[in-house]
């Protein structure tokens, strides 16, 4: 039982089943509770635990059905039109659903309806409405639905106290009232609430995962765990969804392989590539560079593979499979950008700008190389820049007013010659402290040249020649 | 007895080629373009498909400069130069307008920035492995000796140049790379007006099937070129050495 600080000091905010039995009902005071049952345990309620958990939970349940919606902050809505024949109808997809869920500690109520407001209602009443947890179709379902209590209709608790005060307390007694002035007197909520129960108001859901055009998925028989079973069903998945592919003329994007675990929990990793693609064996290198981070757990019961993002290619591409040149290349950049993370790789471009650490931005890979005019520059550039200058410490000064000697990491630095200045001034068009840097090419006794500028009295180490 | 003249020189041949001192046919080596440095290589310059070590200083982009020199000699039809920066503190990083200077497009470059040694290391691996690669640069990587016949078998394998610019340290671990160079800056010639051309002490500190050497270059910033140093005599002994 978990509790949470609420008008008039601690009360409860859910109880288990066990607590439920000695009459605890959320929202008694905790003080009330411990009167009622000594031996009471109570934990602080986690909101963000529970989030998170809702969000694992929503994530794995991806493995019956792509729809999966949160609804509220203790419910899941499971779209499963389409797909219930492939866990034996309704009856046996719930029954697996109650099955996995016991297995995994987890105590939860489900129901199936052909509305969401239905199914939410039928899945938190059916058992003291006397019902199976499937609601029939059809007339039976109206009856079923108009005994259930106001409560059964998601309204506020405000307008279920002003409601009951008025001698209505079940939906079949607020469905008997007149339209009109119920609105007038109630405003639209009951009707809107009692309108998405019979399915003639639209209730939209969001699901948690934008769905995907392609899916493919593959439940195990026994749960797996070892690395070649992981790969061998890889390799059938994308294998089958290169064939979808195929048909449709499209090659992959961005593809999504998801782990669903016999905990109820799932592990889900993504692979981008460069171009469209569904070669499966080049798919599976891909991936097979991340199935080391796969943590089975207590196993695997199910793969989901996704193509997130897909777009046209020609049926001459997929016979290539990386043999020829140029896609030998393009397989190197996309197993690169998926095991160190496609922001960290890139080709260097020019930038218009006065501020040296500025000129380079990390380009895409591909693209036109930039040219050598692009990069052509006025004054000598170092090879190694620092990426924010370092102040250095002056020890003696020329006449000039240019050091003859520093310190810079520990280290004492004895100037030969000098070159400048450069100046280059902040960009100020940009919202910038004007402020300006006046470069030196500075040559240590030693040999070693470095750029170091002074900026408002102070020098500063930015880089060093070759 | 010439019979036996001939039949020792294809042996050695066969040998050299076996031995990777010379290219066993493929890519031809890359010259640096110095006379001196390519007559001291047995095969007239850097083989493809092994690896050769860069020794730079301690804050001095020298060895930085050389290696821009020899990837500016890479013909572009040889395809992308992949350089892959190994993770570490806030450290001086390649400043593509500068290497310019050196004759190398940074257009060429595919710059990799992992975030781990090992990641840095594996992606070495596979550019080197890679066919349609010109080279792969690691820049700040310190491979142990196990780590560095890997690469060099993958660059075996790809037939790719493949150049390790070293963390600067005094005394690396021995390795099987084809060579081993320390490059650090030198003086230039004080009698030009402001700073000259940018000098270099160039040390091969080994090299497979070859001695050692030790030339003084500049780099002729106009006609993109490595020389050897003019003049001598104004240097001081020990570097002449």
């Amino acid at each position: 039982m978990t509790t949470a600080a609420g008008q008039g000091g601690v009360r409860l905010q859910a109880v288990d089943t066990l607590a439920a039995r000695q009459g605890l009902r959320p929202g008694i005071t905790l003080a009330d509770a411990q009167a009622v049952v000594p031996t009471l345990q109570a934990i602080p309620a986690d909101p963000v635990g529970d989030a998170a958990a809702q969000a694992t939970l929503a994530d794995w349940a991806t493995r019956f059905t792509p729809l999966v919606a949160l609804d509220g902050a203790d419910g899941l809505l499971l779209d499963i039109t389409g797909c219930a024949h492939l866990f034996g109808g309704e009856p046996g997809l719930l029954g697996d659903l109650d099955r996995r869920l016991a297995k995994a500690g987890i105590s939860a109520l489900s129901a199936a309806a052909s509305t969401p407001a239905a199914a939410w209602a039928w899945a938190r009443f059916h058992t003291t409405a006397g019902g199976g947890p499937i609601l029939p179709d059809g007339q039976a379902a109206r009856d079923a639905l108009w005994r259930l209590p106001l409560s059964a209709l998601r309204l506020s608790d405000r307008l279920v106290d002003d409601l009951s005060r008025v001698g209505i307390r079940r939906v079949e007694e607020l469905a008997r009232l007149p339209r009109a002035p119920l609105a007038a007197r109630y405003g639209l909520e009951p009707l809107r609430r009692l309108d998405q129960l019979t399915g003639d108001a639209p209730e939209p859901m969001t699901p948690v995962r934008p769905q995907a055009p392609y899916i493919v998925r593959m439940p195990f028989a026994e749960p797996i765990s070892r690395r070649e079973d992981i790969d061998a069903a890889a390799l059938h998945l994308l294998r089958e969804m290169g064939g979808r592919l195929a048909r449709d003329g499209k090659g992959a994007r961005q593809l999504d392989l998801g782990f669903i675990r016999t905990d109820a929990t799932s592990q889900r990793m993504a692979i981008g590539i460069g171009r469209p693609m569904r070669c499966a064996g080049h798919l599976l290198r891909l991936f097979g560079e991340k199935f080391s981070q796969v943590d089975p757990g207590f196993g695997i019961e199910a793969m989901v593979l996704e193509a997130v993002s897909v777009d046209a290619m020609a049926p001459e591409q997929a016979g290539l499979e990386g043999g020829a040149g140029g896609t030998e290349l393009e397989a190197l950049v996309d197993r690169v950008a998926n095991r160190v993370g496609p922001a960290r790789m890139g080709q260097p471009r020019p930038v218009n700008t006065h501020v040296p650490e500025r000129a380079v931005r990390r380009g895409t890979v591909d693209g036109p190389v930039s040219s050598a005019d692009e990069w052509a520059s006025d004054a000598p550039r170092p090879v190694l820049l620092l990426p924010r200058p370092e102040p250095v410490d002056v020890s003696s000064v020329l006449p000039s007013g240019a050091p003859a000697a520093f310190r810079w990491r520990g280290d004492r630095y004895l100037v030969a010659r000098l070159e400048g200045p450069e100046r280059l001034r902040g960009e100020w068009w940009h919202g910038e402290a004007p402020t300006q840097r006046d470069y030196w090419r500075m040559q240590m006794v030693d040999g070693r040249r470095f750029w170091l500028f002074q900026a408002a009295e102070t020098w500063f180490m930015h880089g060093w020649f070759a | 007895m010439t019979d036996h003249a001939a039949a020792i020189t294809a042996l050695r041949a066969q040998l050299s080629a076996l031995d990777r001192t010379r290219p066993m046919g493929g890519r031809p080596p890359v010259a640096t373009g110095v006379p001196a440095i390519d007559g001291a290589l047995p095969a007239g310059g850097l083989v493809c498909g092994g690896i050769h070590e860069v020794l730079p200083g301690r804050h001095c982009g020298a060895g930085h400069g050389f290696v821009a020199a020899l990837l500016g000699r890479l013909p572009e039809s040889d395809g992308r130069i992949l350089w892959c920066r190994a993770p570490g503190p806030a450290n001086a990083a390649l400043y593509a307008p500068g290497i310019a200077g050196f004759g190398l497009l940074p257009g060429r470059l595919l710059q990799v920035y992992p975030r781990t040694d090992e990641d840095a290391l594996w992606v070495m691996e596979e550019a080197l492995r890679c066919r349609r690669l010109a080279a792969a640069v690691g820049d700040g990587l310190l491979p142990s000796p196990t780590q560095c016949r890997r690469l060099q078998l993958a660059a075996e394998a790809g037939d790719t140049l493949g150049l390790m610019l070293l963390p600067p340290t005094a005394r690396p671990p021995p390795s099987v790379a084809m060579t081993r160079w320390r490059v650090a800056a030198a003086p230039d010639d004080p009698a030009s007006d402001g700073l000259g051309r940018p000098c270099w002490t160039v040390d091969l500190l080994r090299c497979r099937g070859g001695g050692a050497g030790n030339w003084d270059l500049e780099w002729d910033d106009e006609a993109l070129r490595l020389d050897l140093a003019g003049p001598l005599a104004h240097r001081p002994v020990a570097a002449a050495e």
